[in-house]
């Protein structure tokens, strides 16, 4: 039955979850013919001194891909549920209510996830290229509250959608965007290496928090 | 005899708007339900309680045993739901959406699915979404069908379908219940097409106002009077022997469940003049009418 529901969280976020990683893969093919046109126009050592004397973050541009993957999938995935309150298709499935709905969150999250390693797989792979090895791993931790953010759209989308109030979901959303201003403090290389596991954990939370909104739809009184 | 539906002292209003106080009705096992009522009186409302989307204000449902607003999934998988304007994903395919629910159902039946689906002509990967109401009526109606679900909760199954459909979806329906094993609880706005189908009707009014009663019984206690309309027809009221009245051209109608004979003595202590007073046929939809007014 769980796998069921995995099927059919895939049909409505496939073509999207398509789209989304043509993005973000068009996104590190720009990345890696920027940096590679930075070491034609530029010299070696004024590179090294941009990255890591004056701290200019070369891939500050995909700082925001995988939020608009979140939002991309998370969209994809709750629009078709909620519009004509299809939703209570399958709040009628012979499945406990919460399990169908954590296993959807965990789906669409799952298909961020994939996205977000890939991401980091790419521009590891990238800066290795151009820059030794300890640069990439300093992109990737720079990177990671990024990665991160990608997840809290997503779970943020989720929270919103099957809420049933207006007003409340104002309030997810204010609160979503919070958490990702979280996950946006400071420029310079891996600002979050002693914090980022704080407001990870927090984070985390997002995924029972949608428990809640799923009851008050099947239980609201008007 | 074993209820399947049980609802006591429902009530449930929008804001201020009381849509029912005090409800009660019971649904046997075995029977065809058919919940009647006009636009706006609650009847979709009604099955988003019993099916648990709605929380009454008070009152208490019970649906195969258990509490409307918890059901189990053992009760859900018993339960085959059509949802008002057949409702699906609209998303997958002919053949997605089989695969989808077969999983969720031990006596799904694809063979009742297919049938009904291949009556369609359209092949196996075409998308609900670009499906006319009718054709998306006849999947819904496969899957619900294929469930073999052992109560049937048709929230007005003819909306958006035109005859041809109506009639194929009510022959399935017939052959589906023609064990006597399987409950239906139905409501739709053709009364007509109810009258060969249910064998309990239940008549919902604005407030909760109800009359549930078998359909023979409704149908043989339930009349109309007709007599030449005249200058005492004016002051023709409502009470407790004329349950609703109704004067159109030369002709004066009144609806009650009394005989003629008493209605005849009725409206005569009223000082009304009944020439060429008799007893009119009607169908169900008349008798629907007659019981609720046209408006």
């Amino acid at each position: 039955m769980l796998l069921s529901i995995i099927y059919k969280e895939w049909l409505k976020v496939r073509l999207f979850w398509g789209i989304a990683l043509v993005l973000n893969i068009a996104v590190f093919v720009y990345l890696f013919v920027d940096i590679r046109h930075l070491f034609t126009i530029e010299h070696a050592e004024m590179i090294w001194y941009q990255a890591f004397k004056i701290g200019t973050l070369h891939y500050a541009y995909m700082k925001y891909l995988l939020v608009i993957t979140g939002v991309i999938i998370g969209a994809a995935q709750y629009t078709p549920e909620m519009i004509g309150h299809r939703f209570r298709l399958s709040l009628h499935l012979p499945v406990r209510p919460n399990s169908m709905v954590l296993w959807c969150v965990l789906t669409g999250l799952f298909g961020v996830a994939v996205i977000g390693m890939l991401d980091a797989f790419m521009l590891y792979t990238i800066i290795a290229r151009f820059f030794p090895h300890e640069g990439a791993e300093s992109a990737l931790l720079t990177a990671l509250p990024w990665f991160f953010s990608g997840l809290i759209a997503y779970l943020g989308i989720a929270l919103t959608a099957m809420e049933p109030r207006l007003s409340r979901k104002f309030v997810y959303l204010a609160i979503a965007g919070g958490f990702l201003c979280l996950f946006y403090q400071g420029n310079d290389y891996e600002t979050y290496n002693r914090a980022l596991w704080k407001p990870a954990l927090i984070s985390l939370l997002f995924i029972p928090s949608i428990i809640l909104p799923a009851y008050r739809y099947r239980n609201r009184s008007s | 005899m074993e209820n399947v539906i049980e609802v006591e002292n429902l009530t449930h209003c929008y804001g201020k708007r009381v849509i029912y106080e005090d409800l009660n009705f019971t649904v046997p096992r075995g029977s065809i339900f058919g919940l009647l009522g006009k636009n706006g009186v609650g009847k979709t409302t009604l099955i988003k309680i019993l099916m648990g989307f709605l929380r009454p204000v008070s009152g208490r449902c019970r649906v195969l045993g258990e509490a409307s607003h918890n059901l189990s999934p053992v009760a859900r998988s018993r339960i085959g739901l059509l949802f008002e304007g057949h409702l699906a994903y609209e998303f997958m395919s002919i053949a997605q959406i089989e695969k989808f629910y077969s999983a969720h159902y031990p006596t799904w039946n694809r063979d009742l699915y297919y049938g009904l689906v291949d009556r369609l002509d359209l092949p196996y990967d075409h998308k609900i979404k670009n499906m006319s109401c009718g054709q998306r009526s006849q999947v819904v109606l496969g899957l619900i069908f294929a469930q073999n679900p052992e109560l049937m909760i048709l929230d007005d199954y003819s909306m958006g379908l035109d005859a041809g459909y109506r009639r194929l979806f009510l022959e399935y329906l017939s052959e589906y219940v023609k064990d006597g094993t399987k409950t239906v609880f139905v409501t739709s706005h053709i009364v007509q097409d109810l009258e060969n189908l249910v064998n309990e009707v239940m008549f919902l009014d604005r407030g909760g106002e109800i009359l549930q009663t078998s359909l023979d019984e409704f149908m043989t206690g339930f009349k109309q009077f007709r007599f030449k309309r005249n200058g005492s027809t004016n002051t023709l009221h409502r009470d407790d022997v004329i349950r609703n009245l109704d004067i159109t051209g030369d002709n004066a109608s009144v609806f009650s469940f009394l005989s003629m004979a008493k209605v005849g003595a009725h409206l005569a202590e009223m000082g009304i003049e009944t020439a060429g007073l008799e007893q009119v046929p009607m169908t169900l939809e008349d008798a629907f009418i007659g019981l609720t007014g046209k408006y």
